[in-house]
């Protein structure tokens, strides 16, 4: 083994002789350092290599000088040493790479070894056991990072420089008192000695061991930037180089904390107590005042000190938890550091990347976005990366010894930072056009008229007025289109290579974390959504064909789903169809597309398996990946829309929210893997936890009152896109709901007993009702359409709440049938849109004869919608009132009878609106849809026609599926279905109705034959004006106007208006919040020495 | 007794230097009063190990190691004093070499006008 000794020496050794090399060759102290830092890292790996052969026999400890400790210091190396030192070792050889790589780079003489002392000295801080030899590596550290600050040579940077010189000298001189008193009333400095002394016992001798075990521990707290005060290493961060502020963040803090950890072992529980709640306050108040900020370095400090201040409160609990938890707590902080390490030296890198080419935008580069998206992502804690699984190792400690709180500040200060880092990343991958907050429907100013113009709109005119519209419609975005050339001059692949090295890592540990955690369930099966999208996107990068990519994938996705349904029964066969194969047939039309649309393909294929995946996951933790899985990458599909920043932002933060919320449940609620499991009789929840989990449910369908985030990202996403999320993925969380279906017959409150599912089942009536009435008032064709997704499946909740055998078939039905006809829609929409270039309903006309398979794909999608007979809509509601009344849900009933009633207003316009009436000028050479569109509507078509006219096809395997659950309520004769209240026979209704149907038409034809006149579409008298705004004077503009004044108030955007509040409130907290950090060095340091008098205080028990 | 004068004098320079730290406004005052607050911990350190008639810690005839304890000086933090003093002379050092590169930035000295990162 190799002794630690050599690290010390040869770095100390090489620091010094530096200059000299510099004689040589102005790049030969780099070539020199490069290799050092290799050989610091092999020395590390080959210690866990060692170590983990023969864990038994280790730590090791090394003396030095021939001496045993205490009489010398003495350096030790164990797992956890060797772990810690392979990252920062690494993370240090990526810097070096990264500063001697980049452009112009200024990487010479006194930086270089300033650098390697940094180095050193943090590798002497993980290995030395002395205390005062730590502090001599602090120094080292800290003075290193003092003058590797200002090494830009900038105004700010000094000014940055001089307050943490303040902050840090105070710190160690806190330290320094502290040691010197504990070495007097202990007579050591060997931290193994004095923690095998009997402390309390000392304590009574000596009443001020505890206050000098204090001062140490706040000097090494002090250096780990507690929040209040922590505003000097914030400005650190800010102003030095982005590769500076890399090495302080990954390197130079994680030696601090790691030291941290080290005196941990002398502190009694109180004061682990203290550090505890020092590092949680930090955490989520960072977070929060990072929401606030806007200059990036800034809120990556913030970020920084927040990842820091998670880790110091695990190091505290780990005193306090018992041995077993204390060690599982550990080893999440150990991930949680290297994932830190890795991803926000990358993000540092990037930032400073963006800066060198003057980077505003990355849409169009997508291995940037690829690497930006990966370190955003570890940090954040999405899966599949590191912090995930160590958030979820955490979490489930916390919640086994009841701290609650704890959790519940870990998860809010982790929506923050998702927050604001993705904030930053929807601002750099959005497109020119987009205004980033676009939630609702954008009238465009429409076509320019001067006064001189009457009638007919010119045709040239108004052709480049569309086309001006056009290019803010929803389109692929073409993301590997020619750019600037002088952009790609300033371009330095090679550094970017290194920033990628670092996101390799982070997947990779991730990835192996992922296998490791699900190994013990057997899951090992979730993690193929990773492995598909990391495949997909390295063929994207590679340039792979488009149609050759989606032919493999769609194999991919069949054979995956072959091997899936085949093990699946019941109502998970149900959802296996309806999430398998209905995003199967949609991916149809993405043929469509011809050039290559980057990470497309592999974001669509890993979303569907994710959806997969569920179905199949045994455990809580299984179940949960799936979901954020699915979540996360249906944000990121919904970002590729060319205005859906804002939408995508918001989704992602609604959904992390409700998956959070639904985490706190399933630990609420361990017997949630039972739930998967198919175990019936588990125990009864506590009603907490029943509903976080249903309101991560409710999220995920766009329930009322969690709706907002909804219109936007149905409507701004790609037309795919949207047709996937609302007809397939928000049926995820009535999956939940099935699933979790035993849970909400518990009583709402404690004494009475109704069960939860009746909230529900309102909170399914009135989204039923209000997504109706939203949709009834949209110009724009897609949010008609988002609404409308959101009533239906309002219905399904309702139905879902009912929990009988009836209403879980129709919440069943209903939610295959919508797949159906809401794909229709879409992707006939799609097709109208492809071809028109505009969203806005008024701006079409007409249609019936350029693209009639469209206008019968929407005519019969609409039938089934609105739930008029003949079609599968008629038997959902008939299926729908019948199980109402059956329960006695009569004001229920009557809520969803008045909401389809209105869900017909809105279809109607729908078609009347884009097919008839005239056709507009610049429509009329349009031609149909392609054909990529039109087979997925003509095999939906057909099923639904199936399904209509045998209802028995539909309804049969729904209600076997659901049998086990409820005795059974409806009697099939042939295919006539019987119910307490009537019966349905799908052929004689479609009989009767094209009977009701066929008879007036004949009749009138008959009778009208004589007088009826064809006119020409411009036969019409025009008035001379032609008012400012012409949309207004299109029958289709605001259709519905008088409804819209009938109901006043009541369209208020109740939900809208409290969100948008929670938002501000947040913000301007976070806003208040940050006015400590006044910028004044001084400031600074009374905060630094107040903070450490409270906490001493606080140890204390008061004056 | 001499040892808790040293110790008492140290902590009165400590809080000099404390003091000094958070109401001077000149940089260079500022750091000054580090030196001082440096200089306290340093006496401190030395008032800690020292033992009074003790003689120097060397092992001899004289001294065997049996009468070690109680009769001579503590040598250890007489090292560990070094250490620090040669530490906080590098720091220093780096301080005044900022004070003079932000007098060149900010052509002024006041701490107080030196604020332009915050929030």
């Amino acid at each position: 083994m190799v002794s630690p000794l050599y690290i010390l020496g040869i770095g100390l050794g090489i620091a010094f002789l530096l200059p000299l090399f510099e004689k040589l060759g102005k790049k030969i102290p780099r070539i020199i350092t490069l290799i050092t830092l290799m050989v610091f890292t092999l020395i590390a790996v080959s210690w866990v290599v060692m170590i983990s052969g023969a864990v038994d026999k280790f730590p090791v400890i090394f003396n030095t000088i021939g001496f045993k400790a205490p009489f010398a210091i003495s350096l030790q190396v164990g797992l956890i040493e060797a772990l810690v030192l392979v990252m920062i070792n690494t993370a240090a050889l990526l810097s070096g790479l990264f500063l001697s790589l980049r452009k112009d780079s200024h990487w010479e003489g006194k930086q270089i070894v300033l650098f390697l002392t940094l180095v050193i000295g943090v590798n002497g801080l993980v290995l030395t056991r002395d205390l005062f030899n730590l502090f001599v590596f602090l120094e080292i550290v800290s003075i290193s990072m003092y003058a590797l600050i200002a090494s830009n040579d900038e105004k700010h940077a000094y000014e940055a420089g001089f307050k943490y010189l303040i902050a840090g000298s105070i710190a160690s001189a806190f330290y320094l008192i502290g040691v010197i008193y504990l070495y007097r009333f202990t007579g050591t400095l060997f931290i193994d000695q004095i923690v095998a002394m009997d402390l309390a016992a000392l304590q009574a001798t000596h009443p001020g061991l505890v206050f000098a075990i204090a001062l140490i521990m706040l000097g090494l707290l002090i250096e780990l930037k507690p929040f209040p005060s922590n505003g000097w290493a914030i400005d650190a961060y800010e102003a030095s180089d982005p590769a500076v502020s890399a090495m302080i963040s990954a390197v130079g803090a994680s030696g601090v904390v790691f030291a941290f950890y080290k005196i941990s072992s002398l502190f009694p529980p109180e004061m682990a107590e203290i550090v505890v709640a020092s590092g949680a306050v930090t955490f989520v108040f960072s977070q929060l005042v990072g929401l606030r900020q806007k200059r990036v370095r800034r809120m990556l400090g913030y970020s920084s000190v927040g990842q820091i201040g998670i880790i110091v409160m695990i190091i505290g609990l780990q005193r306090i938890l018992k041995i077993d938890d204390a060690q599982m707590i550990m080893s999440s902080a150990i991930i949680l550091l290297g994932n830190h390490i890795f991803s926000k030296a990358g993000l540092f890198w990037l930032s400073d990347i963006f800066d060198q080419e003057q980077l505003r935008r990355v849409r169009r580069r997508p291995l940037m976005i690829v690497l930006f998206g990966v370190f955003l992502g570890s940090l954040a804690g999405l899966p599949p990366f590191p912090a995930f699984w160590a958030k979820w190792r955490m979490i489930t400690v916390l919640a086994e010894s009841d701290k609650l709180f704890l959790i519940i500040i870990i998860l809010l200060g982790s929506l923050f930072e998702a927050g604001y880092l993705f904030r930053w990343f929807t601002t750099l991958l959005r497109d020119e056009s987009d205004p980033g907050d676009i939630h609702e429907e954008q009238i465009p100013e429409d076509i320019p008229v001067s006064s001189s113009q009457t009638g007919v709109v010119s045709s040239t005119r108004a052709l480049a007025a569309l086309a001006e519209n056009a290019g803010s419609v929803v389109e692929e975005l073409p993301v590997l289109s020619v750019e600037d050339p002088t952009a790609a001059e300033k371009r330095n692949p090679v550094v970017l290579a290194v920033v990628a090295i670092s996101s390799v890592i982070v997947i990779a540990a991730g990835v192996l974390l992922g296998a490791e955690f699900l190994r013990a369930s057997n899951e090992l099966l979730l993690l193929i959504p990773v492995a598909v999208l990391t495949a997909g996107i390295l063929f994207d990068l590679l340039h792979l064909p488009h149609r050759i990519h989606l032919i493999l994938a769609m194999a991919g996705i069949s054979f995956y789903s072959y091997r899936i349904l085949m093990g699946l029964d019941g109502i998970y066969l149900v959802f296996g169809i309806l999430f398998l194969t209905g995003s199967l047939i949609q991916m149809i039309s993405l043929y469509v597309k011809k050039s290559l649309h980057f990470g497309l393909i592999p974001m669509i294929t890993a979303l569907i398996l994710s959806l997969g995946n569920l179905l199949i996951s045994t455990t809580r933790l299984g179940f949960f990946f799936s979901w954020e899985m699915m979540t996360v990458l249906s944000s990121l599909l919904i970002l590729r829309g060319r205005k859906a920043s804002g939408a995508g932002l918001r989704y992602l933060l609604f959904s992390l929210g409700g998956a959070y919320s639904m985490l706190i449940g399933l630990m609420l609620y361990p017997d949630f893997s039972l739930l998967l499991q198919g175990v019936r009789d588990v125990s009864t929840p506590p009603v907490l936890a029943v509903f976080l989990i249903s309101i991560g449910a409710m999220v995920k369908m766009g329930s009322l009152g969690l709706h907002i985030w909804l219109p936007g990202a149905y409507a701004e996403a790609e037309n795919e896109i949207s047709s996937l999320l609302s007809s397939v993925v928000s049926k995820a969380g009535l999956f939940l709901l099935f699933v979790t279906s035993s849970l909400y017959l518990i009583p709402l409150l404690p004494s009475g007993n109704i069960p939860v599912s009746v909230l529900l089942g309102w909170i399914g009536a009135f989204t039923a009702l209000a997504g109706a009435f939203f949709a009834l008032f949209q110009e724009d064709i897609k949010y008609t359409l988002a609404y409308s997704s959101m009533g239906q499946v309002g219905y399904m909740l309702l139905a879902f709440s009912l929990m009988t055998h009836l209403g879980w078939v129709t919440s069943l039905y209903m939610a295959v049938t919508h797949l159906l006809f809401k794909a229709l829609l879409f992707l006939a929409v799609a097709g109208v849109l492809y071809r028109t270039k505009t969203r806005m309903m008024y701006q079409m006309g007409g249609l019936i004869k350029r693209m009639p398979i469209s206008f019968i794909t929407v005519l019969l999608s609409i039938i089934a919608l609105s739930g008029v007979p003949p079609l599968t809509g008629f038997g959902g509601k008939w299926l729908l009132y019948t199980a109402l009344i059956e329960k006695g849900w009569y004001l229920q009933a009557g809520v969803a009878m008045f909401a389809s009633a209105i869900a017909f207003l809105y279809l109607f316009r729908l078609i009347h609106v884009i097919f008839l009436g005239q056709l507009k000028d610049e429509h009329r050479a349009m031609k149909e849809a392609p054909i990529g569109f039109l087979i997925p509507q003509v095999v939906g078509m057909i099923v639904i026609m199936l399904f209509s006219m045998y209802p028995s096809l539909l309804i049969g395997p729904l209600q076997r599926a659901v049998t086990p659950f409820f005795s059974e309520s409806i009697i099939w004769e042939g295919y006539t279905v019987f119910s307490t209240l009537g019966y349905w026979n799908g052929n004689a209704v479609m009989y009767v109705t094209i009977g009701v149907f066929i008879f007036p038409l004949a009749w009138l034809l008959l009778m009208q034959r004589k007088h009826t006149r064809m006119v020409e579409q411009f036969n019409i008298v025009f008035a001379a004006e032609r008012p400012d705004r012409p949309e207004t004077t299109h029958f289709g503009y605001n259709f519905f106007a008088h409804y819209r004044r009938a109901l006043g108030m009541y369209l208020t955007p109740w939900a809208t208006r409290w969100w948008t509040g929670v938002v501000t409130l947040t913000d301007s907290l976070g806003g208040t919040m940050r006015r400590i950090y006044t910028g004044n060095g001084q400031t600074y340091a009374f905060q630094i020495i107040l903070y450490g008098t409270v906490l001493l205080l606080l140890l204390r028990g008061g004056f | 007794m001499i040892t808790q004068l040293l110790i008492i004098l140290g902590a009165a320079l400590i809080l000099v230097g404390f003091w000094g730290v958070l109401t001077r406004k000149h940089i260079v005052k500022i750091i000054i009063s580090f030196s001082i607050l440096d200089t306290g911990i340093h006496l401190i350190m030395v008032g800690i190990g020292y033992i009074k008639d003790g003689s120097a810690p060397i092992i001899d005839q004289e001294m065997p190691v049996s009468r070690l304890a109680g009769n001579v000086v503590d040598p250890i933090p007489s090292a560990l004093v070094l250490t620090a003093i040669v530490i906080g002379v590098a720091v220093t050092a780096l301080m005044l070499s900022y004070a003079v590169q932000l007098y060149t930035f900010y052509k002024t000295v006041s701490i107080e006008q030196i604020k332009e990162l915050k929030w």
